[in-house]
C-alpha cells in the first residue's frame, strides 16, 4: 500500500478514503435491507406457521414455531401475545406468565395482555388476581370490537367466579352485564343462565321470559324459564314452561324429572289460588294420607329417633280430623293438618333423605313455606 | 488560459486536524464492517443451523464439528493471526507493532469468527469487531501517512469503534479502550476515541437500528435489603468468574501443547462437544443475546439459569482454548445474566417476599461477570449504566462489581488477558498492574526543613554564620518565592561591602526555584530536580510555608527502596 506521507498530500488522502466509504456504505445498505427483509419473512412465516399448529390443537408445536417468529421479530407484541397463549394452552403457564407480564409492564392497560394473565392466574385458582386482571380487560384498551371483548371478558369473570363457588362477587358482574346487553338471544341466555347459577332465579326468569317474547318456543329459554321458576317456589310456572319444553323437543332428564314435581305440586298443593273448599279438603287428605305413610316408613328404618316418634304421634292425633269428611265439615282443621304434613315430610327428610314422588312435591312446598316465612 | 492548481493542494492539514478527521473516517468504516459483520454472522447461523430458534440435533451434530474443522484449517493455514478474541492482538499492535494490523488479519478475523460465531461456538462478536476496528484504522493510518506515533495512537481508535458498534454502546467502548488497551487518559487519544466511537454508534443505528442486544426492564431502588442480595451476587459472580479464568487459563496451554495436527481438529472437538450441549440447552450456542433478554424477562426458572450458566462457561472454555477466533465479551455477559437471574430466583425461593425483579439481577450478575473476568471494573459499571439508561442502578451495580473485582482478583492475581499474552510468549503491559502500582510520592523522599533556611530581612553575613560547610543556602527573598545562594556568591558579596545587606535585596532579581508539593509523584520531582543541589517543599495552601527539601539522592533512595 502506497503512503502520502506529506502534509500536502494529507488532504487528497482524505478525499480518496471518503470515496472509499461511499461504495462501502451502499454495500452495507443493501445487505442489510435484504437481511432485514429475509428476517421480516422467516418472522411472518413461523408466525403463520404457529397459528396453524394452534389451530390444530399441537400447543407444544405452536409455541416452539412462535419462539422462533420472535427470534426474528422480538418486539412483535401480536407473536409474543400468540405465544403467552399457546404456552397456556401446553399448560407450561408460568412461561405463558412471564410473557404475559412483560406485555403488561410495556401496556398496563391492553386489553387482550390482561386477559390472558386473568385466565393464567384463574387456572391457577388464583380468585383474587385473576378478578384484578379480569377488571382491567374489562377496562382496558381493545383494538376492534371492544365493547363486546369486554362483555366476553366480564362473561368469562362471571363464569370462572361461579365454578370457583364465589358466588358473592359474580353477582355484581352479572347486574353489571346484564344492564346493558345488546339483542343477542345466545348472549342472553348465557347471562340467565348464569343468572341461575349464582342463585339469582327471580332474575334468571325475569331473563329468560324475556327471551319468550323474541323466540317464545324456543326450548332452551322455556326450559330455562321452567328450572328458574321452580328454584323460586312458582311451581306453577315451572309447570307450564317445563311441559311446553318438552313439547319443543327438550329431553333433558333433568327437566322431565323437575316437569313431574312441578305439576305434582300443582295438584297437590291444597294452597293453589282458584280451589274450592272440598278440592282443598281433597288435597289436604291426601297430602296427609301420603305424609302418615311416610313417617311410618321411615320409622321402619330408623326406629330409634324420638322426633320421627313425636311425629307420628302427632299424625295419629290428628288423623280424624284429616278424613276428607271431616275437613269439609271443619274447613279451619286444613291449616292444621297441612301444617303437620309439611313437618311430617321435612321431618322424614332430614332423618331418611330426600323423598320422591308426591312426597318431594310436599317437601318442596314445605320449604318453600318454610322460606317465605 | 492557464491551468488552475486545485485548491485542495493549499490545504495543508496539521497530524492532529487529521487525527480528528481520520478519527470519524475510521468511525463510520469500523460501523460500516461491524454492521456487515452482524449480519454475516445472522446470515451464517440461518445458513447453517437453520431459522428454527431450536436447531435439529442432526444439523448441530454436523454443522458444529465440521464448520470447526473449516475454521481451523483457515486460522493454521491462511490467517495464522486472527487466532483468540482479539483484544491481545489489538494490544500487541500498540506496543509491540507501531500500530500495525494487516488488512489480511482483518479478512481473516472477519470471516472465521462470523462461520464460528454463526456455526453456534460459545463465542461473542464484540472483541472481533474490536480487532477488525483496529485494523481498518490501521489500515487507514498507513493510507494516509501518519507518523510512527500517531500511527500507534490510531488502532485504538479503531478498536473504540468496532466495540462501539458491536455493543451499541459508545461509552462501554471508550472506557474499555482506554482502560484495557491504551491505559492513559490522554487529551488528544480521548477526543478521537469518542469521535470515532460515536460516529461507528450512530453508524451502526443508522443500518441496524436502535433496537438494544436485549430489552432491559425498568429498574427501581426499593429497599435497603436488596443491596445484601447483590452483594451475595457479587460473591457469586467473583467465583463464577475464577472458575472460568482458571479454567480458560488451564485448558489452553494444555491444547496449545499437544501436537501441531491437532490444532486442526480442536475446534471441531470443541464444537461437537458443544453439539452435545446444546441438544438439551441450545442456549449456550453463538453469542446468546436472545437468550440474555429471555432470562431478563423471567422466561426460565433458577435452577435452569444456573445450570445455563455452568454449561455456558464449559462450552465458552472449550470454544476459546481450543484456538477459535472469538470474543468473550458476549459468553460473560451471558453467563452474568443467567447467574444474576439464578441467585435472584434462589432468593425467592428462600425469602417468598423477596420481590426485586429478574431482570435488575440478571442486569447486574452482567456487570459483576465482566468485573470479575475481562477485570475492568470502571468499564462494568458504566456498562450496566449505558445499558440500562437509568443512573439508580449504580449503586448495586458498583456493590456487585467491586465484590466480583476483588474475589477474582484475590484468587487469581493477573487478569486474564495478561495471563494468555504470557502464554503466547508476549509481554504486553498490564493495565491493571499499571494502576495498581505503588505510586512514589515527595513526602515520601523528602527530608526535613534545614536549619539554614533564610528570610528576606536576614542579611548576607547572616547567611555566611549559618552555612555551616553547606554549598548552597535556601532563601526566600520574598514571601513564596525561594532560590538558592551558594556560600561562593555570600562571600564574593561580604568582600564587596555588602554584608550587611538584606536577602530580600541582594536577591531581588535571582531566578525562583521550582517548588514541589508533598502530594506530587516523584517522577515530578526527577523531572524538575535539574541541576539543583535540592528544592523546596512546599505546602499547597501557603507556597511561604516550607514543608521539606528534596534533592537527588533522596529521590533515587525511594525509587531504590521502593524496587527492593
Amino acid at each position: 500500500m502506497t503512503t502520502l506521507t506529506t502534509a500536502r498530500g494529507r488532504p487528497f488522502a482524505l478525499v480518496w478514503l471518503s470515496l472509499i466509504l461511499v461504495p462501502l456504505a451502499v454495500v452495507t445498505a443493501t445487505v442489510t435491507r435484504l437481511h432485514k427483509r429475509h428476517l421480516s419473512t422467516l418472522a411472518a412465516d413461523w408466525s403463520a406457521r404457529g397459528d396453524r399448529a394452534y389451530r390444530a390443537g399441537l400447543a407444544g408445536d405452536a409455541v416452539d414455531d412462535f419462539r422462533s417468529a420472535l427470534v426474528y421479530a422480538r418486539d412483535d407484541r401480536a407473536v409474543r401475545l400468540k405465544l403467552a397463549r399457546a404456552l397456556v394452552a401446553a399448560g407450561r403457564r408460568a412461561e405463558a406468565r412471564g410473557y404475559l407480564l412483560t406485555l403488561w409492564e410495556d401496556e398496563p392497560g391492553n386489553g387482550p395482555v390482561n386477559l390472558e394473565l386473568g385466565r393464567v392466574a384463574a387456572r391457577d385458582g388464583n380468585v383474587a388476581e385473576a378478578t384484578r386482571y379480569y377488571h382491567a380487560a374489562i377496562e382496558g384498551a381493545w383494538d376492534s370490537q371492544a365493547e363486546q371483548r369486554r362483555r366476553e371478558s366480564r362473561l368469562e369473570l362471571v363464569d370462572y367466579l361461579v365454578s370457583a363457588g364465589d358466588t358473592a362477587r359474580a353477582r355484581p358482574e352479572l347486574i353489571a352485564l346484564s344492564a346493558d346487553i345488546p339483542e343477542d338471544v345466545a348472549l342472553r341466555k348465557t347471562i340467565a343462565s348464569l343468572l341461575a347459577r349464582v342463585g339469582q332465579t327471580a332474575s334468571a326468569q325475569a331473563a329468560y321470559e324475556q327471551i319468550l317474547t323474541a323466540a317464545p318456543n324456543d326450548p332452551e329459554a322455556l326450559s330455562g324459564a321452567g328450572e328458574a321458576a321452580f328454584r323460586s317456589g312458582e311451581y306453577a310456572a315451572a309447570a307450564r314452561y317445563l311441559t311446553r319444553a318438552i313439547a319443543r323437543g327438550e329431553s333433558s332428564p333433568d327437566v322431565r324429572r323437575d316437569a313431574a314435581t312441578a305439576q305434582l305440586v300443582v295438584d297437590i298443593d291444597p294452597a293453589q289460588r282458584r280451589l274450592g273448599s272440598a278440592a282443598r279438603a281433597t288435597r289436604a287428605s291426601r297430602a296427609f294420607e301420603a305424609a302418615s305413610a311416610r313417617v311410618t316408613a321411615c320409622l321402619a328404618l330408623h326406629p330409634e329417633s324420638d322426633d320421627l316418634h313425636t311425629l307420628s304421634s302427632r299424625v295419629a292425633g290428628i288423623a280424624a280430623r284429616a278424613q276428607q269428611r271431616s275437613l269439609n265439615a271443619h274447613p279451619d282443621d286444613l291449616e292444621t293438618v297441612m301444617e303437620t304434613v309439611f313437618d311430617v315430610e321435612m321431618g322424614t327428610a332430614r332423618t331418611c333423605g330426600e323423598p320422591a314422588g308426591i312426597d318431594r312435591a310436599l317437601y318442596l312446598i314445605a320449604r318453600s313455606r318454610a322460606a317465605h316465612q | 488560459m492557464t491551468l488552475r492548481r486545485p485548491r485542495l493542494r493549499r490545504i495543508v492539514l496539521t497530524e492532529p486536524q487529521l487525527f480528528l478527521i481520520l478519527a470519524l473516517l475510521i468511525g463510520v468504516s469500523s460501523g460500516l464492517s461491524v454492521v456487515c459483520f452482524r449480519v454475516a454472522i445472522e446470515s451464517t447461523r440461518l445458513w447453517l443451523l437453520g431459522s428454527a430458534a431450536r436447531p435439529s440435533p442432526g444439523r448441530l451434530l454436523v454443522v458444529l464439528p465440521a464448520v470447526g474443522l473449516v475454521v481451523a484449517v483457515l486460522v493454521q493455514r491462511v490467517f495464522p493471526a486472527v487466532r483468540g478474541s482479539g483484544v491481545n492482538q489489538t494490544k500487541a499492535a500498540v506496543y509491540i507493532y507501531n500500530g500495525y494490523i494487516s488488512f489480511r488479519t482483518v479478512v481473516g478475523k472477519f470471516t472465521t469468527s462470523a462461520l464460528a460465531i454463526g456455526s453456534g461456538q460459545s463465542l461473542g462478536p464484540e472483541d472481533p469487531s474490536l480487532q477488525v476496528g483496529a485494523g481498518i484504522a490501521s489500515a487507514i493510518g498507513r493510507r494516509a501517512g501518519l507518523s510512527r506515533g500517531t500511527l500507534r495512537l490510531i488502532a485504538p481508535l479503531g478498536a473504540a469503534a468496532g466495540l462501539a458498534a458491536a455493543f451499541n454502546s459508545p461509552i462501554t467502548a471508550v472506557l474499555f479502550v482506554i482502560e484495557e488497551v491504551i491505559g492513559t487518559w490522554s487529551a488528544v487519544a480521548l477526543g478521537a476515541i469518542v469521535l470515532a466511537a460515536v460516529s461507528s454508534a450512530v453508524v451502526q443505528q443508522w443500518f441496524l437500528g436502535d433496537q438494544p442486544l436485549f430489552r432491559v426492564p425498568e429498574y427501581h431502588f426499593t429497599h435497603a435489603s436488596h443491596l445484601g442480595v447483590y452483594a451475595v451476587l457479587g460473591v457469586v459472580g467473583g467465583c463464577a468468574s475464577l472458575v472460568f479464568v482458571k479454567l480458560a487459563l488451564f485448558a489452553r496451554p494444555r491444547l496449545r501443547a499437544l501436537p501441531t495436527w491437532t490444532w486442526y481438529v480442536q475446534p471441531a472437538i470443541a464444537g461437537l462437544l458443544i453439539a452435545l450441549i446444546a441438544l438439551r440447552y441450545p442456549q449456550v450456542t453463538g453469542a446468546g443475546y436472545d437468550y440474555i433478554d429471555q432470562a431478563m424477562h423471567d422466561r426460565y426458572v433458577w435452577q435452569t439459569l444456573a445450570a445455563i450458566a455452568a454449561l455456558k462457561i464449559i462450552a465458552t472454555v472449550l470454544s476459546f482454548s481450543s484456538g477459535t477466533p472469538g470474543g468473550l465479551f458476549a459468553p460473560t455477559l451471558f453467563i452474568g445474566a443467567m447467574l444474576g437471574g439464578a441467585v435472584c430466583g434462589a432468593t425467592r425461593m428462600l425469602f417468598p417476599g423477596f420481590d426485586a425483579p429478574t431482570g435488575t439481577f440478571a442486569l447486574i450478575g452482567m456487570g459483576a461477570l465482566f468485573a470479575g473476568i475481562l477485570r475492568a471494573p470502571i468499564t462494568s459499571v458504566f456498562m450496566i449504566i449505558e445499558v440500562s439508561g437509568n443512573y439508580s442502578i449504580a449503586l448495586p451495580v458498583m456493590i456487585a462489581n467491586t465484590i466480583a473485582y476483588l474475589v477474582s482478583r484475590h484468587y487469581q492475581r493477573d487478569a486474564i488477558f495478561d495471563v494468555l499474552s504470557h502464554q503466547d510468549g508476549v509481554r504486553l503491559p498490564s493495565m491493571e498492574q499499571q494502576r495498581e502500582a505503588a505510586v512514589h510520592r515527595v513526602e515520601d523522599a523528602m527530608r526535613d526543613v534545614p536549619a539554614d533556611v533564610l528570610t528576606s530581612t536576614d542579611t548576607v553575613g547572616d547567611a555566611l554564620a549559618r552555612s555551616d560547610g553547606a554549598h548552597a543556602i535556601l532563601v526566600s527573598p520574598r514571601p513564596g518565592t525561594w532560590t538558592l545562594l551558594s556560600v561562593q556568591d555570600a562571600e564574593r558579596l561580604a568582600a564587596d561591602g555588602n554584608a550587611a545587606l538584606a536577602m530580600g535585596t541582594a536577591l531581588a532579581l535571582a531566578t525562583p526555584l521550582p517548588t514541589l508539593y508533598p502530594d506530587q509523584t516523584l517522577d515530578v520531582a526527577l523531572r524538575s530536580i535539574g541541576d539543583y543541589p535540592f528544592l523546596p517543599v512546599v505546602h499547597r495552601a501557603s507556597a511561604s510555608r516550607l514543608v521539606g527539601v528534596i534533592g537527588l539522592d533522596e529521590i533515587l533512595t525511594a525509587y531504590r527502596a521502593g524496587r527492593a
